[in-house]
């Protein structure tokens, strides 16, 4: 599975605007908050949408707020989990 | 580096941001290694200096918010918008984590003003959003009890935050009324106030659902929340903890003394070695079953809320004062520094208020003020009651008290 093509999906399913999808799509590295403007109940719904695709809860983490935070470190961390 | 190491920097890398960036701070008297402790009364004439909002990032992207006054001072506190989202996170994961408490999930909870036009100003007593059911603290007489009882019940929430006086307030209605509870309901959190022992069975008897304590206040958001073993765990993502005697220096593991706290994702505003005017106990070394390592706290003295008795018997929530308080704040610029409400009588009260000098100077009087205020208490059984406005430069906790108490009932 491509998992950086799988999380910009799910990203791009939860933003409604199309500006925001568009960075989505081009930016190498979206920030949650920043660039995507998420609050903490988006992000929340992001982590329920993880856990339903990957069957990995993040939760159990204990610098899940670490790895919350842009698209490079929630791929890292589901890239260690997998091998 | 190992957990409490980036927790040692993080604490450190905000407490050198603000010795370098906050007026505030930089302006303390500070010996060489040493951080001082700061308190509310401290930060109350220097609010001006303690946000740095004008030059840290940009005006749209301030969350400003206000203490509620229950600790009888108010404060505006600022936050970046992304730190403010930052901060409430870990408390969303650890419902989910702990309670499978998800943010679509229908809930109730209660508000001292609200959030939307109607409940601001009062005509309504409560508020809708997409899944959220509120209820105003204010004129929780037995009939709008009972009101609000059968509007939960029809709600069907999965889960409720109030905070424990209102709780109980429910709980005897539902059991009175033999509504049973809400076939939904699995979980409520308790917040804002001390949670006493005999007052959770008695709202678990009722309720019958998980319960938490979260321990939180507007400075920092959530602080500590209990796990399903039962044990308060500090958000160390959050919050940096200490525990201080009264000569501020460190208590052993497991002693009692003052909660001093650091934030630790707010630049805007940051709290450095903050005292929170409560009391607790810090065990760092612990084998918890839910498998969290941060320190567990135990709250020792708090906030505890109280009600006015009336000549009938019934009972007023002392909420209706810190609504009329925050409604005058926000129509004369925060005026209102800190306030006590003693009940001397049945219907006899006594306002004590410390106000802002220079929001007064600027034209706001006290007439205005006590005007507000009183068209602000809006609990019926109080109208005809006699209010005596008495004014001071400050209010200090009343001997054997820790904490300024806003309200006290004298009958």
């Amino acid at each position: 599975m491509n998992i950086d093509k799988a999380l910009r999906e799910i990203l791009k399913d939860m933003v409604n605007d199309e500006t925001l999808k568009e960075k989505v799509d081009t930016e190498d590295n979206p920030d949650f908050m920043k660039d995507l403007e998420f609050d903490s109940v988006d992000i929340m719904r992001f982590v329920i949408e993880l856990e339903e695709q990957f069957g990995i809860r993040i939760t159990e983490e204990s610098n899940f707020i670490d790895i919350l935070t842009d698209l490079r470190s929630v791929r890292t961390w589901l890239e260690m989990r997998q091998l | 580096m190992n957990k409490r190491e980036i927790l040692n920097k993080k604490f450190n890398d905000i407490v050198s941001y603000a010795y370098t960036n906050v007026p505030f701070y930089i302006n303390l008297t500070r010996a060489e290694q040493d951080i001082p402790v700061i308190d509310k009364s401290m930060i109350e004439d220097e609010r001006d200096l303690m946000a740095v909002q004008y030059t840290y990032g940009h005006q749209k992207d301030m969350v400003k918010v206000e203490t509620s006054g229950s600790t009888g001072k108010c404060m505006e506190i600022y936050w970046d918008k992304h730190e403010h989202n930052k901060s409430m996170l870990p408390l969303w994961i650890y419902r989910y984590k702990y309670y499978d408490i998800k943010t679509n999930d229908r809930f109730c909870y209660f508000y001292t003003v609200g959030n939307q036009e109607e409940s601001i100003s009062g005509k309504t007593f409560y508020e809708e959003t997409t899944n959220a059911l509120g209820f105003s603290k204010s004129n929780l007489d037995s009939e709008r009890i009972l009101q609000i009882c059968k509007m939960i019940k029809e709600y069907n929430p999965v889960w409720m935050n109030t905070q424990p006086s209102i709780a109980v307030l429910l709980a005897r209605c539902f059991k009175k009324n033999h509504l049973g509870k809400p076939e939904n309901l699995r979980y409520m959190e308790l917040t804002g106030e001390m949670l006493f022992d005999s007052v959770r069975r008695e709202i678990q008897e009722i309720f019958d659902c998980k319960m938490a304590n979260q321990y939180g206040c507007y400075e920092a958001n959530s602080i500590a929340y209990e796990c399903p073993y039962g044990n308060m765990h500090c958000m160390e993502d959050n919050i940096y903890v200490e525990i201080l005697d009264d000569d501020e220096q460190p208590v052993m593991d497991n002693q009692e003394g003052n909660i001093v706290i650091t934030t630790l994702n707010s630049h805007v505003m940051p709290f450095i070695r903050y005292k929170t005017g409560d009391m607790g106990i810090v065990e760092k070394k612990h084998l918890c079953k839910c498998g969290n390592h941060s320190p567990i706290i135990r709250l020792t003295s708090g906030r505890i809320s109280d009600y006015a008795i009336m000549r009938d018997g019934s009972e007023v929530s002392s909420y209706v004062f810190v609504r009329a308080v925050e409604l005058v704040n926000r129509q004369c610029e925060n005026v209102i520094k800190q306030f006590r409400v003693t009940q001397k009588e049945h219907n006899y009260f006594l306002v004590d208020l410390v106000l802002d000098e220079e929001v007064v100077d600027a034209g706001i009087h006290e007439s205005e003020v006590e005007n507000i205020f009183l068209q602000s208490v809006n609990d019926e059984r109080l109208y005809d009651t006699e209010f005596e406005f008495r004014y001071f430069g400050g209010l200090e906790p009343k001997a054997g008290e820790r904490k300024l108490r806003y309200f006290v009932r004298e009958i």
